[in-house]
């Protein structure tokens, strides 16, 4: 068991930096999670915890020391790759094996492991079976298995579900995190799925661009996404650009304004974002008026689409009463965002939002 | 693609880097020694051993070459039948090779078989009876009957390559265009068709070069009055001094250097080797 | 038996026109040809016999040239294909200025007609060529004769056949996944091993593949022995010219182009068999 540290990773491919500057503390036994769109460096970023990129610049220590000279062979890491992971002209058995003939451990011994593992992954009789012959879900269990019974530090994953059907992929994911905490060993998972990632992590560390922009809980990074890139990622979201009038101290745009107490430059762009759960129904004459679009009925609850004057398209996600579209309401927000170029976000308790 | 890492198949650095230029360097005298050995040759005046330069630099053989009246005959032939016979390959060719690949008919996989086969009799033992049906059909020493026996050679590859370029488009691709309404026919001309192009063109070249350089059948059938390019090799290269083989040489390797040139395009996109995945 | 159907008709037809060529021009002619060498006259009556084969095996120049054959070709494809290996190794897994390098080099042979190949090679290797002229200019006299004989064949047969082998083989490792590799050395084996035990397994269909061509190519090819050989022993495809055109005794000739098809049947036995267990995996 180990922690992993990198600081200041950095990756050219070319002109552009597909990696800037990229400084992570994965603790001991922890699931830390990198997710970001395509091309965010997360894949990049983890080939080079492997061995297999050479970064350009920083440094990658586990357990204090660090690892950039050792190659694949010699790191003490273990990858399972998106596809392609067993060799298909092996049964499981010697695919599970390899690892352990290179290091000259006994035949017995050996054995006792391939059957250990495989019980760990569920698969207790796939032994003699060639990869062929088992399913996506089945080949990628064995895959980490392989992993596993070298007792590595540090577990990599690629993406390594999602090439499985979707209901698939919440199962093995529950299977995977199930393994993860009994074993204990520290997890690094790349993903572009925020669902996936939620479910899984400890920590997830967003990306985007080759750069990090915020690491934290899965909690953490729901409530309080401190760049308006998370906010947008993670989860839905609702957003809406106002500008800043600093002699009203308003935020502005057609049709509505907002009373704040801000500290950005006159006329600056500010972004409001609002969870949908944070619609909530305003009683009497609160909130400001908005008009129902639409309801998806999703059983306990219902996604529903609306539209204010001034404010655009917005969901929210609501309980019962709500019964047809064309309805008129008033509701009013309980919780906003505030981002702007430059600035850090600012949070909105109740914010006073007049229609005009 | 472990992009951007070393060749990692050594352990030291250096050593590995070293080794690496050394088989260049290595494999370079192997392959273009010989080739500028001849290229000195063709303007040689004056060479004797051991000078590592000609003593005298001339164009005096190109004179003899261009001037003499069977080469430049063979040359005007070998541009009338290769072309020819490309051409020919294509249209009886292309329809069977989309048939082995998107069709299945009894006797499929023997017959793709026979084609690779067929080119393993050799030419020599087939002599007398290509020679007397040829006298038959009335066409041994004509156009037509060098046309038939280089088409032969082309077979091979124009079948092989573009069977597999077309196996390795997807049908999904040609079905998509059914479903909209268009004709067998034309979902091939339009749409598999340009796809398989780099693949076709790495067939054509090698069927055109096939037919360029095919030399033992023309031998049969063309002699003495229909002579190629290739076959006129022979005859320079032991009847005549070293000078005008090698001239005549650079004049036969012309239409594949400008091949060549073409072709490195399509082997920096890898398709090349993907022509040959068989 | 499948069944036939439209598209069944369809298929035959289309493949009709190549096929009829290469009844017509190869396959007849051949079964002809040998059929011919077949028959024998015996007490006035025409038998079928295998004792022209049989006289042929006796002859001690025809069976020096059948072994001298064989072993010129098993070393030729050998060497090509130990060139080869490592040159499509180097290319898959490696970028670079010397990858680039070799990549346009190895492609040469490919597109310089066999006959100009010879006669290059001629120039390069005989008495007085340019590798002893350039060997003389370092001081290294006294090399052994390296042309008209089985070391030039060799040479020759080995410069115009690295393209093709190389090629194929190269075409085989690209079909291999990177993450097979990289899983092979994430576990601990060194380059070494992962060839052995990945690379090499993975990649056996074109291995039998470049072999099965590269034997079958240079058992039957003409141009080389002829203009590049010695005068005794000689490859079996100069000798059968010289049957034909020289010694004017055509059933010998045959009779030893078809003695070279067998032998390169069982070569394409081994091909058939390389392909039909690529087909079950």
């Amino acid at each position: 068991m180990a922690n992993l540290q990198m600081t200041g990773l950095t990756k050219r491919f070319a002109a552009t930096a597909a990696v800037y500057d990229f400084s992570l503390d994965v603790r001991d036994g922890e699931l830390m999670c990198l997710l970001g769109p395509s091309g965010c460096g997360k894949t990049t970023t983890l080939r080079m915890i492997g061995g297999f990129i050479t970064p350009d610049g920083g440094d990658i220590l586990i357990d204090g020391r660090s690892v950039l000279q050792l190659p694949p062979e010699r790191r003490p890491t273990a990858m399972v790759f998106q596809r392609f992971n067993l060799w298909p002209h092996m049964t499981v058995a010697d695919n599970i094996a390899f690892g352990l003939r290179l290091r000259r451990l006994p035949g017995d011994v050996i054995a006792k492991k391939v059957t250990d593992v495989l019980a760990l992954v569920g698969l207790p009789d796939a032994a003699r079976k060639r990869p062929h012959q088992l399913s996506g879900g089945e080949q990628q269990r064995i895959a980490v298995g392989r992993a596993l019974v070298l007792e590595p530090k540090i577990l990599l994953l690629d993406e390594p579900f999602s090439n499985l059907d979707a209901r698939l992929r919440v199962r093995m994911r529950e299977e995977l995190q199930t393994l993860q905490r009994q074993v204990g060993i520290t997890t690094v998972f790349v993903t572009h799925d925020q669902e996936e990632a939620l479910t899984l992590a400890d920590r997830i560390a967003v990306m985007n661009k080759g750069v990090l922009e915020q690491v934290a809980t899965p909690d953490d990074l729901y409530r309080n996404p401190r760049r308006l890139f998370v906010a947008d990622f993670i989860g839905t979201m609702n957003l809406v650009p106002f500008r800043f009038a600093a002699a009203a101290g308003t935020l502005l745009r057609d049709g509505m304004r907002v009373a704040v107490s801000g500290r950005w430059p006159d006329g600056a762009e500010v972004t409001m974002a609002v969870r949908p759960e944070d619609i909530v129904p305003a009683e009497g004459a609160a909130g400001f008026p908005v008009r129902v679009l639409r309801i998806v009925n999703l059983g306990h609850y219902r996604d529903v689409m609306v539209e204010g004057a001034g404010i655009g398209h917005l969901k929210l996600f609501t309980g019962g009463h709500l019964q047809a579209a064309d309805q008129v309401l008033r509701v009013r927000v309980r919780r906003a965002l505030l981002y702007a170029e430059g600035a850090d976000v600012v949070e909105l308790k109740e914010p006073e939002i007049i229609a005009t | 693609m472990t992009g951007g890492s070393v060749f990692w198949f050594l352990s030291v650095g250096a050593f590995r880097r070293g080794l690496a230029i050394l088989f260049l360097v290595g494999l370079a005298v192997f392959i273009l020694g010989p080739l500028l050995s001849l290229v000195l040759w063709a303007f040689a005046g004056q060479w004797f051993y051991p000078a590592l330069l000609p003593q005298e630099f001339s164009l005096k053989w190109w004179t003899v070459v261009f001037g003499n009246r069977g080469v430049m005959e063979s040359i005007k032939y070998s541009l009338m039948t290769a072309p020819t016979v490309t051409a020919l390959s294509i249209i009886i060719c292309l329809p069977a090779a989309y048939a082995f690949a998107r069709f299945e008919f009894p006797g499929r996989r023997l017959l793709l078989l026979s084609f690779l086969s067929a080119n393993s009799f050799p030419k020599i033992g087939l002599y007398i009876s290509i020679a007397t049906l040829f006298y038959r059909m009335n066409l041994m020493t004509t156009f037509w009957g060098v046309v038939l026996i280089q088409l032969v050679g082309t077979l091979l590859f124009m079948i092989w390559i573009p069977t597999g370029t077309f196996r390795g488009i997807n049908r999904s691709l040609e079905e998509a265009a059914r479903d909209v309404g268009a004709s067998g026919l034309r979902t091939f001309l339009q749409i598999t068709l340009p796809i398989a192009m780099p693949g076709l063109l790495v067939a054509t070249l090698f069927a055109f070069l096939a037919a360029f350089d095919e030399a033992q059948g023309t031998l049969i059938v063309g002699s003495p009055n229909f002579i190629t390019m290739p076959v006129m090799m022979y005859t320079l290269v032991l009847n005549y001094p070293q000078p005008v083989g090698a001239v005549f040489s650079i004049l036969l390797t012309l239409p594949s250097l400008v091949l060549l040139l073409l072709a490195q395009r399509l082997l920096r996109q890898g398709y090349l080797a993907a022509g040959y995945a068989l | 038996m499948k069944s036939f159907g439209r598209e069944g008709a369809a298929g035959i037809l289309l493949v009709l026109p190549p096929l009829l060529l290469l009844a017509l021009l190869i396959l007849y002619p051949a079964a002809e040809a040998v059929l011919g060498t077949l028959r024998v006259e015996r007490a006035g009556h025409v038998i079928y016999s295998l004792d022209r084969y049989r006289d042929m095996l006796q002859t001690v120049s025809l069976r020096r040239s059948v072994g001298f054959t064989l072993m010129v070709t098993v070393i030729s494809a050998g060497a090509t294909f130990l060139l080869a290996y490592p040159l499509a190794l180097y290319l898959r897994f490696t970028r670079g200025w010397v990858s680039s390098a070799l990549m346009a080099l190895f492609i040469v042979p490919l597109f310089i007609p066999v006959v100009i190949a010879s006669f290059a090679m001629v120039t390069f290797l005989e008495n007085h060529g340019y590798v002893e002229t350039l060997l003389h200019y370092v001081g290294i006299e006294g090399l052994p004769p390296l042309m008209f004989n089985a070391v030039g064949i060799v040479l020759t047969e080995v410069w115009a056949s690295i393209p093709f082998a190389t090629l194929v083989l190269l075409a085989g490792l690209q079909a291999i996944d990177d993450s097979l590799i990289d899983s092979a050395r994430d576990v601990g084996a060194g380059p070494l091993r992962t060839f052995v035990s990945v690379i090499l397994p993975l990649n056996t269909v074109a291995t039998i593949i470049s072999l099965s061509f590269l034997f079958i190519g240079i058992l039957g090819s003409f141009t080389i022995p002829y203009l590049v050989g010695g005068n005794a022993p000689q490859m079996m495809s100069v000798v059968m010219t010289n049957y034909f055109t020289n010694y004017l005794r055509p059933e010998i000739s045959v009779a030893l182009a078809a003695i070279s098809f067998v032998i390169a049947a069982l070569a394409g036995a081994a091909y058939v068999m390389g392909v039909a267990r690529r087909e079950t995996a």
